[in-house]
């Protein structure tokens, strides 16, 4: 009664799709969370670094220049006392005495003439004194091996009209220090002109100034250098690049076009913050190089920040955001998990339940649902679903039986119908004069039409074709009793007019649902082919005679039986050839209706008849048969459908 | 099948349309006992748009005649379209209604 169902079940269930639907939007929340707080953070480093880089780099350069400024002040101080002192050699020699003593930073300084302008006789002048040894040495400069007066302490002092630093330079004499040499240029008035009479110079030590500079620490490896005006290292923690590289020379050697674009920045005397990728010797990190200039001698102060380290603190936030959302999502995940659990295993047990309800089995258990939510809903309509199947099967098991008890009692009153009527064909084996051949179809398994024929005597065949009005059950019992009567009513001295009457007026007694008969009778004299016949309203017969024409009896207007207990009915008499043919039978046939409620007509059934003049009576009903169902096609069969005919040899 | 009920003082007249068959017999079975059983005697059954009529159908023509002759009423039936009048010919029919070719014509009977 059940077919199984064959549940397919995704390979991707409901558990999997709800896990990665949501797991995977929390994972992408997650992730542009992180990644938005990344780089927020990163930016706001960059800009903490930038800040801190700017004040660094500023208040450096102030500081130096500051202490460079004092020292200046010293030989400039100087320069003014010479400029406006008559002097002699003790007393400029007494000057440069004080300049170094008093001064610890000045390690030596030289005056330095214009030639002949001291002694008209000696082209060079230039006393020097200096430290050796922990005392102060005077040395007289000046010769023709050393002609000052080309070097460019002189010269650009001279040229320039202004003091001038000069590039660092290695004294070892002077305790293995970088050194710088202070040159200011001295004017006299000479007649109201000022006239240039020579340089006095200050050998500073830089020591101080590497000491700062090497102070300079930003983060654990960040550090500072100073470059001199042409690019050479002064200062520098890594103590042997120190005046023996130049920027320009590591940038050749690590061949960064971008640190040589920083170089050439410095030397310019240009600020700024750089972010390149400067291989730190130590740490080879990327890096950001702030510089700014020291505007007193055209130095360039470069502090590195080292960037990776000012990013650790970010890196390590986000590391420990990326393990918090790391283990948030494994919570999710788990929550998920549970809940798609919760959901699909009742879900599957009420699918696997539905399996064998619909095998049949009614009494399976359905899972306990404690929940009350959508999940328990759907439980309920399961029960309810179970119960009312349950109730339904019954139900339909009881109609069913009852139905094929009814059935089966149709099929047994079918039987007994069919039984009722003659159904042996041929019929009378041993008559030479006659053959005879019916059919009946009931429309439904029992119907209202009937036939009948039986000998009277030993020469006389009486039969009889009728149709119920309606068909069916009420239709069946009218026609039974039809026949039973028809049997008992036949007489071997009746007439089929007598028959029909007495019919008539049987059926008609107490026929409250009026139910009534059409009916036609016929007494077949086998000897003479005498046909004597009465027509109770029923389809006129046709006479097929054996010379081929087909001719319709008459219609005897007489209202067919179980209607009025005493209307009296009248009979005609026909004369029979040898050859030929009578074909009854009741309108299932002509009124045969197709698919277009078309009827099959009397016309057609003629022209049927017509064609078939030498068929047997089985042929000849097995035509007209073939040719109805022809024109039904497949539309149901209306009506009861009945045909008889009887073909007189003489 | 549509059936159509005029009623006036004298007579109820039903139009019978389309197909009277087994599957709607019933319907003017029902119709007519109703005005039998109100009082109704006088009857007349306008066939002018009936395709078709089953032998249930007559049988149900003929239950109405039985009833309504047996109250002295008058049952009467007009307007048979030719197939119709045919079966009426043939079964007899026509010998024990009383058949007019249309309503105006019945009218005057009653």
């Amino acid at each position: 009664m059940f077919n199984p169902i064959k549940i397919i079940r995704s390979k991707k269930g409901l558990a999997f799709k709800l896990i990665t639907s949501i797991f995977a939007s929390i994972a992408l929340i997650f992730l542009v969370i992180f990644l938005y707080n990344y780089d927020f953070s990163k930016s706001i480093v960059e800009k903490n670094l930038k800040m801190n880089a700017e004040n660094l780099t500023r208040n450096s350069v102030s500081q130096i220049e500051k202490i460079l400024y004092s020292i200046q002040k010293i030989p400039d101080n100087y320069a003014k006392i010479i400029e406006n002192t008559d002097y002699s050699k003790e007393t400029l020699e007494k000057i440069l005495q004080q300049v170094v003593e008093i001064n610890p930073e000045i390690y030596g300084a030289a005056l330095a003439f214009e030639p002949n302008l001291f002694d008209k006789n000696e082209k060079y002048f230039m006393p020097y004194y200096f430290r050796k040894e922990g005392r102060l040495e005077l040395l007289y400069l000046g010769s023709e091996r050393y002609d000052y007066f080309t070097m460019d302490w002189y010269q650009i002092p001279k040229e320039l009209k202004r003091p001038v630093w000069s590039e660092p330079y290695f004294d070892e004499g002077a305790g293995n220090t970088i050194m710088s040499t202070y040159s200011v240029p001295l004017y006299r008035d000479f007649n109201g002109q000022q006239q240039f009479i020579g340089i006095l110079t200050a050998d500073v030590s830089l020591d101080w100034l590497q000491k700062f500079v090497n102070s300079i620490k930003v983060n654990q490896t960040g550090y500072g250098f100073m470059i001199s005006q042409n690019g050479t290292m002064v200062t520098h923690p890594t103590t042997k690049l120190i005046m023996n590289e130049t920027i320009f020379s590591i940038a050749e050697a690590q061949n960064s076009t971008q640190l040589r674009e920083i170089g050439r920045d410095m030397i310019r005397g240009k600020s700024s913050f750089a972010e390149i990728e400067y291989h730190n010797l130590t740490t080879g990190q990327l890096s950001w190089i702030a510089y700014a200039p020291i505007t007193v001698n055209g130095w360039s102060i470069g502090i590195v920040f080292p960037v990776k380290e000012f990013m650790a603190d970010v890196n390590t936030l986000s590391l420990r955001i990326f393990a918090l959302a790391l283990a948030g999502l494994i919570i999710i995940l788990i929550v998920i998990i549970g809940i798609s659990r919760s959901i699909t295993s009742p879900l599957r047990s009420l699918s696997h339940a539905s399996k064998k309800i619909a095998e049949g089995d009614f009494n399976v258990e359905l899972p306990d649902i404690k929940t009350k939510d959508e999940m328990k809903e759907l439980h309920d309509s399961f029960v309810y679903m179970q119960k009312k199947l349950a109730e339904y099967v019954v139900n339909l098991q009881e109609t069913t039986s009852a139905r094929e008890k009814i059935e089966s009692e149709l099929r047994i009153a079918r039987e007994i119908q069919m039984g009722m009527i003659p159904h042996i064909f041929p019929p009378f084996p041993n008559l030479s004069e006659i053959d005879l051949f019916a059919l009946l179809r009931p429309a439904k398994e029992v119907g209202g039409d009937l036939y009948d024929f039986f000998l009277i005597g030993e020469d006389k065949l009486c039969f009889a074709i009728g149709d119920v009005s309606g068909k069916g059950v009420p239709a069946s019992l009218f026609m039974a009793v039809t026949r039973t009567l028809l049997r008992s009513v036949s007489t071997i001295d009746g007439s089929p007019s007598a028959v029909v009457s007495s019919l008539n007026k049987s059926l008609s007694y107490n026929n409250e649902s009026s139910m009534f008969v059409t009916f036609f009778v016929g007494m077949l004299h086998l000897k003479t082919g005498e046909l004597k016949f009465s027509n109770a309203g029923h389809n006129p017969p046709f006479m097929i005679r054996n010379n081929g024409k087909v001719e319709m009896f008459e219609i005897t207007k007489s209202i067919p039986i179980g209607l009025f207990e005493e209307i009296k009915y009248t009979e005609s008499v026909v004369h029979l050839q040898k050859g030929d043919k009578l074909f009854m039978y009741t309108d299932g046939v002509t009124e045969a209706e197709n698919l277009d409620k078309v009827l099959y007509s009397t016309e057609r059934l003629v022209s049927v008849l017509q064609k078939n003049i030498t068929a047997t009576t089985k042929q000849l009903i097995q035509c007209v048969d073939d040719d109805v169902a022809l024109h039904v096609d497949k539309y149901a069969q209306s009506d009861d459908l009945t045909m008889m005919t009887i073909v007189f040899y003489g | 099948m549509n059936l159509n009920e005029i009623k006036n003082d004298k007579v109820v007249i039903i139009e019978i349309e389309g197909r009277l068959d087994t599957t709607n017999y019933n319907q003017l079975e029902k119709k007519l006992l109703e005005n039998i059983e109100s009082n109704n005697k006088n009857l007349l059954i306008d066939c002018a748009k009936m395709d078709y009529v089953s032998s249930s159908g007559l049988r149900i023509f003929l239950m109405a005649l039985k009833k309504i002759t047996s109250l002295n009423g008058k049952f009467v039936l007009c307007g048979l379209q030719e197939n119709i009048a045919e079966i009426f010919e043939i079964s007899g029919f026509t010998s024990i209604f009383q058949i007019f070719e249309n309503q105006e014509m019945a009218l005057k009977v009653f």
